[in-house]
């Protein structure tokens, strides 16, 4: 166990090191790295959340709204091509702006919302290609 | 004079028999697939030769079709006693390499054994699950065991903590018993757990599906909600184990294993108020807040798959072992909905069970609304939440960041559900609805008369009540705080609260809207 004094914006944090065996498993019982950090689960396709029934079925490249609310601004055009993780469209509900963001990198093939339209858990918001 | 040789030959080979257990071809195969085997498994748990075997010499009790020929060894499951870190800890491991892991008659009674030791010696108890289900040879006395064990875990349930580890197949009631401790750990791809498989449901329903759907753990982890942690591997699943154990006390007398060596330090950190975005309407990164409020950004995250707009684990706030609770603004904003509410009442009624204080952070617009919310009874799932809170007596610090409306700032630990403290942020919202919703009520004549006047009626309104200062002006805040204070303020409020007790009417139990 090594101790370690570390600086974040002007704050000292005293951090304690562990040095792992060479079978991986920690030499002391304190942990100091989080055990969850690199886990992560795709849901199994089929059971993700069903869109509403009034709602058009995400097609591939589909990006739906994650809620019911009202789109505040479309955050980007047809024909731009966009990065995963871009800004694609904000929408309000529950007196918060939720950012839909693309999943993939793709060009925006199409844009089914403007401004002001009220929007339902699982529409079709934009789609990329 | 020496004991004689032979007695010590004969346990020898007793002994090596038992740890052959299915053969060490098989136990070699299963490493050689990257699985830990049931004894692997407990090995790594514990701290190296502090294992304490029972019942290692116990035979099957099956006098049936051929199996009284059969030498099972440890019966299929390895039970006993070893320290993690500095404490005791029971343990069962099912081995999957004797007769299946499946359970009979004493395969029940030894993990009855060492659960009944456990409770009286006030440790918790760890249990890997690999079993093909009940040894259907021994008929009846294997679903007895299963019921056995179910009361087990009943018995124990609130006394000491349990953490089932699924490692291997759970299915059929066998997923029963997991489901009954704190904490279910799933070890992905080589895991399931369902109550009927897609066979069974094929055949009984005509619907197809996969293992992936119904029983894998991302099903569960994201979709279904029955279990908390996701590992990668065995090695993983016993690295959550051991940091779960290093927040929570070995039983429900002992206070959580706080570490109060260090003096209170009272600094502000500026970098809080860094995170508050400009615009209220914004979403805050909950989980960026929380990094800063805990020791060393070490949170320990609870089902962090599902229901996502909340955030709930363990982490200590100078020394002192918390369950933080947290609206997430960044995933349906925030709002609280049926699985949230679900989530947050049942670590609540562990973090109280355990005497482990309670931190929540508010920023909800409120409970979502929707036809599926209201057909899916959200009206009983939202009162779990508030039932926890009211009925949990430990240390309960509550902060409310920014939005906190109607009856989800009351459901989010407000003063009036039993809040020991709590701090608001300059740019908390409290109210009993949102300023758009609440002019049109109070001022319809004026807004049909002149449409013009709305919005000056809502930035009014907002200006006037969307802020903590009514709230506080009627006592229901200790302090409005600025976000920089948060870190010291709680660990501040912590400590203070550590000798708290509060005494209720004695009763049974309370009526929790299940």
């Amino acid at each position: 166990m090594k101790k370690l004094r570390v600086t974040v914006d002007g704050k000292s944090y005293d951090v304690a090191v562990e040095i792992l065996d060479e079978q991986g498993k920690p030499a002391a019982f304190q942990q100091a790295a989080p055990v969850l950090q690199q886990t992560s689960v795709a849901p199994p396709a089929a059971s993700a959340p069903k869109p509403s029934s009034t709602a058009s079925a995400a097609g591939e490249g589909g990006v739906t709204s994650p809620l019911a609310g009202r789109i505040v601004s479309v955050d980007c055009q047809v024909g731009q091509k966009v990065a995963s993780g871009a800004q694609l469209v904000t929408v309000e509900a529950m007196k918060m702006n939720t950012f839909v963001y693309a999943q993939s990198d793709g060009t925006v093939a199409s844009i089914s919302v403007s401004p002001g339209d009220a929007v339902d858990e699982g529409q079709v918001l934009v789609t990329l290609s | 004079m020496p004991i004689k040789k032979e007695f010590l030959e004969e346990l020898d080979k007793r002994r090596q028999t038992v740890l052959d257990a299915g053969g060490q071809d098989k136990l070699e195969a299963r490493r050689k697939k990257g699985l830990m085997t049931a004894r692997d498994r407990l090995d790594n748990l514990f701290q190296e030769g502090t294992f304490m075997e029972f019942g290692m010499h116990v035979q099957h009790a099956c006098h049936n079709f051929g199996m009284e020929k059969k030498e099972l060894p440890a019966d299929g499951v390895v039970t006993g006693t070893g320290y993690v870190g500095d404490r005791p800890v029971a343990a069962y491991s099912q081995d999957f390499t004797v007769a299946g892991g499946s359970l009979g008659q004493m395969h029940a009674e030894k993990i009855c054994n060492i659960m009944d030791f456990a409770q009286q010696s006030g440790m918790p108890v760890v249990c890997f699950n690999d079993s093909g289900g009940a040894r259907i040879q021994e008929g009846v006395e294997s679903l007895s065991g299963y019921g056995k064990v179910f009361f087990k875990n009943v018995y124990l349930s609130g006394v000491v903590p349990q953490i089932a580890v699924i490692a291997g197949p759970c299915a059929g009631g066998a997923a029963y018993s997991p489901a009954l401790t704190d904490f279910q750990i799933m070890v992905k791809d080589q895991a399931n757990m369902f109550i009927c498989g897609p066979d069974v449901i094929l055949a009984a329903t005509g619907q197809k599906c996969t293992m992936a759907e119904v029983g894998s753990a991302a099903a569960h982890a994201t979709i279904s909600g029955n279990i908390h942690f996701v590992a990668e591997n065995d090695a993983q699943a016993i690295a959550i184990v051991q940091k779960l154990l290093s927040f929570i006390p070995s039983n429900n007398i002992m206070d959580p294993p706080h570490d109060l060596t260090q003096p209170l330090v009272l600094d502000e950190d500026p970098g809080m108020d860094d995170l508050v975005p400009e615009d209220a309407k914004n979403p805050i990164d909950v989980k960026d807040v929380i990094g800063r409020l805990v020791d060393n950004a070490d949170f320990l995250e609870v089902q962090m798959d599902f229901a996502k707009n909340m955030v709930v684990g363990f982490g200590r706030i100078q020394g002192i072992v918390v369950g933080i609770i947290a609206n997430q603004p960044k995933v349906k904003a925030g709002a609280l909905d049926i699985d949230a509410s679900d989530k947050a009442a049942r670590f609540i009624r562990f973090c109280n069970i355990f005497n482990i204080p309670i931190v929540t952070l508010v920023d909800t617009g409120g409970f979502l609304p929707g036809v599926a919310q209201e057909r899916g009874g959200i009206i009983r799932h939202g009162a779990k939440m508030l039932f926890a809170y009211g009925a949990a007596t430990v240390p309960k610090i509550t902060v409310i960041m920014r939005k906190a409306y109607g009856g989800a700032y009351l459901a989010m630990c407000s003063q009036d559900l039993g809040a020991d403290l709590v701090f608001a942020w300059p740019t908390a919202e409290i109210a009993v609805m949102g300023a758009e919703g609440a002019v049109k009520i109070l001022y319809k004549r004026e807004i049909d008369k002149d449409p013009a006047s709305e919005s000056k009626l809502i930035a009014d309104y907002r200006a006037k009540f969307a802020s903590p200062y009514q709230a506080a002006g009627k006592g229901m805040i200790t302090d409005v705080i600025r976000p920089s204070q948060t870190r010291a303020m709680v660990a501040m409020a912590l400590r203070n609260t550590l000798s708290k007790r509060e005494t209720r009417p004695p009763k049974k139990h309370g009526n929790i809207p299940l």
